[in-house]
Protein backbone atom coordinates (compact mmCIF):
# COMPACT_ATOMS: atom_id res chain seq x y z
CA UNK A 1 0.00 0.00 0.00
CA UNK A 2 2.68 2.75 0.80
CA UNK A 3 4.42 1.33 -2.09
CA UNK A 4 1.28 1.97 -3.88
CA UNK A 5 1.10 5.79 -2.72
CA UNK A 6 4.62 6.95 -3.47
CA UNK A 7 3.83 5.42 -6.68
CA UNK A 8 0.60 7.78 -7.45
CA UNK A 9 2.45 10.86 -5.62
CA UNK A 10 5.67 10.39 -8.43
CA UNK A 11 2.59 9.84 -11.26
CA UNK A 12 1.46 13.42 -10.06
CA UNK A 13 4.61 15.03 -9.80
CA UNK A 14 5.08 14.04 -13.67
CA UNK A 15 1.91 15.40 -14.67
CA UNK A 16 2.76 18.81 -13.24
CA UNK A 17 0.76 18.00 -10.07
CA UNK A 18 3.51 19.57 -8.16
CA UNK A 19 3.20 23.38 -8.55
CA UNK A 20 2.09 26.21 -7.33
CA UNK A 21 -0.12 26.50 -3.92
CA UNK A 22 -3.92 27.35 -4.05
CA UNK A 23 -5.89 28.49 -1.41
CA UNK A 24 -9.26 30.45 -1.39
CA UNK A 25 -12.10 31.28 0.96
CA UNK A 26 -13.94 28.37 1.98
CA UNK A 27 -17.42 27.87 4.59
CA UNK A 28 -17.70 25.38 7.18
CA UNK A 29 -20.74 25.51 8.28
CA UNK A 30 -24.21 27.38 7.50
CA UNK A 31 -26.57 28.85 10.08
CA UNK A 32 -30.62 29.44 8.57
CA UNK A 33 -33.14 31.49 11.08
CA UNK A 34 -36.43 32.58 10.33
CA UNK A 35 -37.37 36.21 11.29
CA UNK A 36 -40.23 37.64 12.54
CA UNK A 37 -40.95 39.22 9.61
CA UNK A 38 -40.72 36.04 7.44
CA UNK A 39 -36.84 37.14 5.93
CA UNK A 40 -34.32 34.52 6.44
CA UNK A 41 -30.80 35.09 7.98
CA UNK A 42 -27.99 33.07 7.26
CA UNK A 43 -24.84 33.04 9.45
CA UNK A 44 -22.05 31.51 7.61
CA UNK A 45 -19.06 30.83 8.88
CA UNK A 46 -15.90 31.57 6.50
CA UNK A 47 -12.47 29.88 6.56
CA UNK A 48 -9.66 29.37 4.29
CA UNK A 49 -9.00 26.27 2.90
CA UNK A 50 -5.52 24.81 1.25
CA UNK A 51 -7.27 23.40 -2.08
CA UNK A 52 -3.46 22.35 -3.24
CA UNK A 53 -0.05 22.84 -1.41
CA UNK A 54 0.99 22.91 2.39
CA UNK A 55 -1.10 23.57 5.29
CA UNK A 56 -1.71 25.64 7.21
CA UNK A 57 -2.79 28.87 5.20
CA UNK A 58 -2.28 31.78 5.21
CA UNK A 59 -4.55 34.38 7.71
CA UNK A 60 -5.37 36.45 4.53
CA UNK A 61 -5.89 33.49 2.09
CA UNK A 62 -3.65 35.04 -0.06
CA UNK A 63 -6.70 37.83 -0.87
CA UNK A 64 -6.35 41.19 -2.07
CA UNK A 65 -7.05 43.41 0.89
CA UNK A 66 -8.73 45.92 -0.81
CA UNK A 67 -10.70 43.08 -2.82
CA UNK A 68 -14.26 43.07 -0.85
CA UNK A 69 -15.35 39.46 0.39
CA UNK A 70 -18.77 38.84 -0.77
CA UNK A 71 -21.22 34.91 0.07
CA UNK A 72 -23.64 34.44 -2.18
CA UNK A 73 -27.13 32.98 -1.09
CA UNK A 74 -29.63 31.58 -3.70
CA UNK A 75 -33.14 30.14 -2.86
CA UNK A 76 -34.28 27.23 -5.24
CA UNK A 77 -37.79 25.56 -5.67
CA UNK A 78 -37.61 21.78 -5.03
CA UNK A 79 -38.31 21.10 -8.96
CA UNK A 80 -34.99 23.35 -10.26
CA UNK A 81 -33.07 20.22 -9.85
CA UNK A 82 -30.23 21.57 -11.67
CA UNK A 83 -30.08 24.79 -9.38
CA UNK A 84 -30.31 27.01 -12.23
CA UNK A 85 -33.14 29.27 -11.78
CA UNK A 86 -33.31 30.66 -8.73
CA UNK A 87 -36.70 32.28 -7.27
CA UNK A 88 -34.54 35.35 -5.61
CA UNK A 89 -30.57 35.77 -4.16
CA UNK A 90 -28.87 38.07 -2.12
CA UNK A 91 -25.15 38.79 -1.94
CA UNK A 92 -23.12 40.08 1.31
CA UNK A 93 -20.10 41.78 0.76
CA UNK A 94 -17.56 43.13 3.56
CA UNK A 95 -14.17 44.60 3.44
CA UNK A 96 -11.72 41.46 3.33
CA UNK A 97 -9.06 43.06 5.38
CA UNK A 98 -6.00 41.12 6.41
CA UNK A 99 -7.81 37.58 8.11
CA UNK A 100 -10.15 36.44 6.20
CA UNK A 101 -11.85 34.29 9.16
CA UNK A 102 -15.09 35.00 10.36
CA UNK A 103 -18.79 34.69 10.56
CA UNK A 104 -21.06 36.68 7.82
CA UNK A 105 -24.32 37.58 7.65
CA UNK A 106 -26.78 37.03 4.60
CA UNK A 107 -30.65 38.08 4.83
CA UNK A 108 -33.11 37.51 2.22
CA UNK A 109 -34.17 40.73 0.62
CA UNK A 110 -38.09 39.76 1.03
CA UNK A 111 -40.03 36.94 3.31
CA UNK A 112 -39.11 33.92 2.18
CA UNK A 113 -42.41 31.50 1.64
CA UNK A 114 -43.15 28.53 3.77
CA UNK A 115 -42.63 26.18 1.01
CA UNK A 116 -41.80 22.44 1.02
CA UNK A 117 -38.78 21.77 -0.66
CA UNK A 118 -37.04 25.23 -0.84
CA UNK A 119 -33.32 25.43 -0.33
CA UNK A 120 -30.73 27.33 -0.36
CA UNK A 121 -27.46 27.62 -1.89
CA UNK A 122 -24.70 29.37 -0.30
CA UNK A 123 -20.40 29.98 -1.14
CA UNK A 124 -17.96 32.05 -0.61
CA UNK A 125 -15.87 31.10 -3.64
CA UNK A 126 -16.69 29.28 -6.71
CA UNK A 127 -13.88 27.36 -6.10
CA UNK A 128 -14.45 26.17 -2.70
CA UNK A 129 -17.78 24.74 -0.67
CA UNK A 130 -20.97 25.13 -1.69
CA UNK A 131 -23.24 24.57 1.37
CA UNK A 132 -27.54 23.24 -0.15
CA UNK A 133 -29.39 23.16 3.05
CA UNK A 134 -33.34 23.24 3.57
CA UNK A 135 -34.89 26.92 3.80
CA UNK A 136 -36.63 27.07 7.52
CA UNK B 1 -15.97 3.66 8.25
CA UNK B 2 -13.90 1.79 5.62
CA UNK B 3 -10.22 1.84 6.02
CA UNK B 4 -10.28 2.70 2.24
CA UNK B 5 -12.73 5.44 2.40
CA UNK B 6 -9.74 8.13 3.46
CA UNK B 7 -7.22 6.75 0.59
CA UNK B 8 -10.31 6.89 -2.06
CA UNK B 9 -11.15 10.33 -1.29
CA UNK B 10 -7.14 11.84 -1.49
CA UNK B 11 -7.07 9.80 -4.56
CA UNK B 12 -10.62 11.68 -5.69
CA UNK B 13 -9.24 14.87 -4.53
CA UNK B 14 -6.24 14.78 -6.73
CA UNK B 15 -7.70 13.89 -9.42
CA UNK B 16 -9.87 17.35 -9.73
CA UNK B 17 -7.13 19.27 -8.59
CA UNK B 18 -4.84 17.80 -11.04
CA UNK B 19 -7.07 16.09 -13.83
CA UNK B 20 -7.95 19.30 -16.34
CA UNK B 21 -5.27 21.36 -16.69
CA UNK B 22 -5.08 24.67 -15.26
CA UNK B 23 -9.22 24.44 -14.81
CA UNK B 24 -10.82 23.03 -11.36
CA UNK B 25 -13.32 20.35 -11.80
CA UNK B 26 -15.71 20.18 -8.86
CA UNK B 27 -19.91 19.19 -8.15
CA UNK B 28 -21.62 23.17 -8.23
CA UNK B 29 -24.94 20.96 -7.02
CA UNK B 30 -26.47 18.27 -6.11
CA UNK B 31 -29.63 16.27 -5.02
CA UNK B 32 -30.39 13.24 -3.07
CA UNK B 33 -33.13 10.46 -2.50
CA UNK B 34 -33.68 7.96 -0.28
CA UNK B 35 -33.87 4.32 -2.10
CA UNK B 36 -36.35 1.84 -0.49
CA UNK B 37 -33.34 -0.57 0.73
CA UNK B 38 -31.81 2.73 2.77
CA UNK B 39 -29.85 3.46 0.40
CA UNK B 40 -29.23 7.01 -0.62
CA UNK B 41 -28.47 7.75 -4.13
CA UNK B 42 -27.14 11.33 -5.02
CA UNK B 43 -27.65 13.08 -8.61
CA UNK B 44 -24.28 15.25 -8.53
CA UNK B 45 -23.98 18.39 -11.93
CA UNK B 46 -20.10 18.81 -12.47
CA UNK B 47 -18.92 22.37 -13.13
CA UNK B 48 -15.37 23.88 -14.16
CA UNK B 49 -14.06 26.53 -12.28
CA UNK B 50 -10.75 28.51 -13.88
CA UNK B 51 -8.16 28.13 -11.39
CA UNK B 52 -8.05 31.69 -10.00
CA UNK B 53 -11.97 31.99 -9.50
CA UNK B 54 -13.20 33.56 -12.39
CA UNK B 55 -15.97 32.77 -14.28
CA UNK B 56 -16.49 30.72 -17.01
CA UNK B 57 -13.76 27.98 -16.96
CA UNK B 58 -13.40 26.14 -20.34
CA UNK B 59 -13.09 21.91 -19.58
CA UNK B 60 -13.76 20.64 -22.71
CA UNK B 61 -13.63 16.99 -21.49
CA UNK B 62 -11.95 15.19 -24.70
CA UNK B 63 -12.48 11.95 -23.47
CA UNK B 64 -11.10 12.51 -19.96
CA UNK B 65 -12.55 10.58 -17.23
CA UNK B 66 -13.62 12.78 -14.30
CA UNK B 67 -14.32 11.15 -10.87
CA UNK B 68 -16.32 12.42 -7.99
CA UNK B 69 -16.60 11.03 -4.57
CA UNK B 70 -19.68 10.98 -2.12
CA UNK B 71 -18.80 10.56 1.77
CA UNK B 72 -21.99 10.19 4.05
CA UNK B 73 -20.55 11.82 7.64
CA UNK B 74 -21.88 12.72 10.92
CA UNK B 75 -21.99 16.63 10.87
CA UNK B 76 -19.59 18.74 8.57
CA UNK B 77 -16.46 19.97 10.70
CA UNK B 78 -12.86 18.86 8.33
CA UNK B 79 -11.60 17.82 12.10
CA UNK B 80 -14.10 15.63 13.82
CA UNK B 81 -16.16 14.68 11.00
CA UNK B 82 -16.99 10.73 10.74
CA UNK B 83 -17.96 8.77 7.74
CA UNK B 84 -20.28 6.30 7.61
CA UNK B 85 -20.37 5.29 4.38
CA UNK B 86 -19.24 6.41 0.39
CA UNK B 87 -19.78 5.90 -2.93
CA UNK B 88 -17.78 6.81 -6.09
CA UNK B 89 -18.90 7.29 -9.56
CA UNK B 90 -16.70 8.03 -12.72
CA UNK B 91 -17.83 9.58 -16.15
CA UNK B 92 -16.76 10.60 -19.33
CA UNK B 93 -18.46 13.20 -20.18
CA UNK B 94 -18.68 15.12 -23.64
CA UNK B 95 -19.09 18.66 -22.01
CA UNK B 96 -18.15 18.77 -18.08
CA UNK B 97 -19.74 21.78 -17.15
CA UNK B 98 -23.59 20.25 -15.93
CA UNK B 99 -22.67 16.53 -16.73
CA UNK B 100 -24.60 14.75 -14.02
CA UNK B 101 -22.65 11.80 -11.66
CA UNK B 102 -25.21 9.54 -9.72
CA UNK B 103 -23.61 8.04 -7.05
CA UNK B 104 -25.41 5.15 -4.42
CA UNK B 105 -23.93 4.76 -0.98
CA UNK B 106 -22.42 1.79 -0.40
CA UNK B 107 -24.24 1.08 2.73
CA UNK B 108 -27.70 1.94 4.14
CA UNK B 109 -27.50 5.36 5.48
CA UNK B 110 -29.61 5.25 8.82
CA UNK B 111 -32.94 7.11 9.10
CA UNK B 112 -32.27 7.87 12.66
CA UNK B 113 -29.41 10.51 13.05
CA UNK B 114 -28.71 13.76 10.78
CA UNK B 115 -26.32 12.86 8.29
CA UNK B 116 -24.22 15.28 5.23
CA UNK B 117 -23.28 14.12 1.96
CA UNK B 118 -19.82 15.51 1.08
CA UNK B 119 -19.53 15.66 -2.68
CA UNK B 120 -16.21 16.47 -5.11
CA UNK B 121 -13.03 18.46 -4.07
CA UNK B 122 -12.90 21.60 -5.94
CA UNK B 123 -15.55 22.76 -5.68
CA UNK B 124 -17.30 20.99 -3.39
CA UNK B 125 -20.66 20.39 -2.74
CA UNK B 126 -22.41 19.37 1.37
CA UNK B 127 -26.04 18.64 1.28
CA UNK B 128 -27.77 17.27 4.02
CA UNK B 129 -28.88 13.27 3.74
CA UNK B 130 -32.48 12.74 3.56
Amino acid sequence: MRRTVRGMWLALAAMGCGGEDLQAPDITSVQATRLEDGRVSLDVYVICAVLKGQRPADDDCGWPEDQPLCVDAAWHPAQDTTFSAPLFSQRTCEPAGTRIYRTMKVVSPDAVPVERGLRIRVQVDPRTTRFIIASP
Amino acid sequence: MSPRIPWMLTCCGLLAACGSGSDLVGVRAATAVRDADDHVTVTAILTCVPRDGSLGGDCDADGEEHCVMATWDNGYSPSSTKSITSGVQCVTPPRVEGATVVIRSLDPVPRQGAFTIQLGFTPRVVIDSP
